[in-house]
């Protein structure tokens, strides 16, 4: 019995098991321990000047959207943003953006261009952004009604994922979606922004 | 002259600590707190085992990602409000995962990184050993087993060729 040649192979093999299984991660899965846990709570001042509470919505489904208007992947989905606030007017689902590394008028100009008008608040210092983890724009965060995050889409929201959560989260107060649940990819996932002038911008150089 | 002042600032804006951004800007309201020394130490030092979330393999501390520079402002208020760093790590942890710390907490699957590599080196280093050994030892030893039946016939012959 050629030992020296079974331990070659045993080690080999557990070798190719272990890489099997890392290579076979999707390194881009990124995680996500706010699912099911209370959405962190927030106070911020909006495009508008007046001040805004996340507690504010308390009881409704809310749509916490973070945005910034050098993302491009941001302008793909706004119409479908538009539309979700037109179709559930009136229902308890509220749209709420955050404006993340970005201007107030960078901002403004960008929601004037393109229609919406639910309120979109400044995130200076991205302290928020932090809080949610969030990496980059645009990152959707559906909040049920129980003020617990059920779903955090990474990348433009979907017509189908739309369609799918919403009712539920409208109809179950308590609802987490598993990740095979998850639909939709992600493309044009920004993550950088551009230099902003030292005054004005939300990132920590008030 | 000028040539001589020129490279006298250059050593001096070499050695001179780097200003923050807004500082070097601005200059009167600077969204840098200055901290004590030690705290700023205890910032730093947190920062450096943090990765950036936008620039992936640079720590919080280096990398020069907008997000970065607010994680790193997030960081230095936490430390002067008095938070320690196991409460400024578990933070970040709880907010963007595991991930997120650069030097992963030697704890359950973890471990393996910390383990496996001295492991094979350890392995590795035995199997070359005894490889080392085997081949030096046999470097020693006739080459051929005395009782090589086409030997005997060799030496057979030879013994009757050199008796013609």
């Amino acid at each position: 019995m050629n030992w020296r040649g079974v331990m070659g192979g045993v080690a080999g093999l557990a070798l190719v098991a272990l890489l099997a299984f890392g290579l076979s991660r999707d390194p881009n899965a990124v995680p996500n321990p706010l699912t099911g846990t209370v959405a962190p709570a927030f106070t911020l001042e909006s495009l508008d000047g007046d001040t805004l509470d996340l507690a504010d919505y308390a009881g409704g489904v809310v749509l916490l959207n973070f945005w910034a208007s050098w993302c491009l992947a941001c302008i793909d989905e706004h119409p479908l943003l538009v539309q979700v606030d037109r179709v559930y007017e009136g229902q308890d689902v509220h749209v709420l953006g955050v404006v993340y590394q970005d201007t107030r008028s960078n901002a403004q100009r960008w929601m004037q261009q393109r229609g919406g008008d639910w309120p979109n608040l400044l995130d200076y210092g991205s302290r928020v952004a932090i809080a949610y983890g969030v990496r980059g724009v645009p990152e959707t965060f559906f909040i049920g009604r129980d003020g617990r995050v059920a779903f955090r889409q990474i990348g433009p929201i979907t017509p189908e994922l739309v369609a799918t959560l919403i009712p539920r989260l409208l109809a179950d107060s308590a609802v987490t979606l598993s990740p095979e649940e998850r639909v939709g990819t992600s493309p044009g996932y920004v993550r950088s922004s551009p230099q902003f002038p030292e005054t004005e911008g939300t990132t920590g150089r008030r | 002259m000028p040539r001589r002042l020129v490279l006298v600032s250059i050593v001096i804006g070499a050695l001179a600590p780097p200003l923050p951004p807004a500082l070097a800007a601005q200059g009167d309201t600077s969204p840098w707190r200055s901290l004590p020394d030690s705290q700023e130490a205890v910032a730093r030092d947190i920062a450096s085992n943090l990765r950036c979330p936008v620039c992936l393999n640079l720590s919080v501390e280096d990398s020069p990602s907008e997000l970065a520079r607010d994680m790193k402002q997030l960081i230095r208020d936490m430390v002067a409000d008095g938070r320690s760093r196991e409460e400024i790590r578990g933070y970040f942890v709880g907010r963007y995962g595991e991930w997120v710390l650069l030097t992963p907490e030697p704890q359950g699957f973890n471990l393996l990184v910390w383990l496996l590599p001295a492991a094979v080196l350890l392995g590795g280093g035995a199997i070359v050993w005894g490889a080392v050994r085997r081949w030096t030892r046999s470097a020693g030893e006739a080459p051929v087993a005395e009782d090589d039946e086409y030997l005997r016939k060799v030496r057979e012959e030879l013994a009757r060729g050199s008796g013609d």
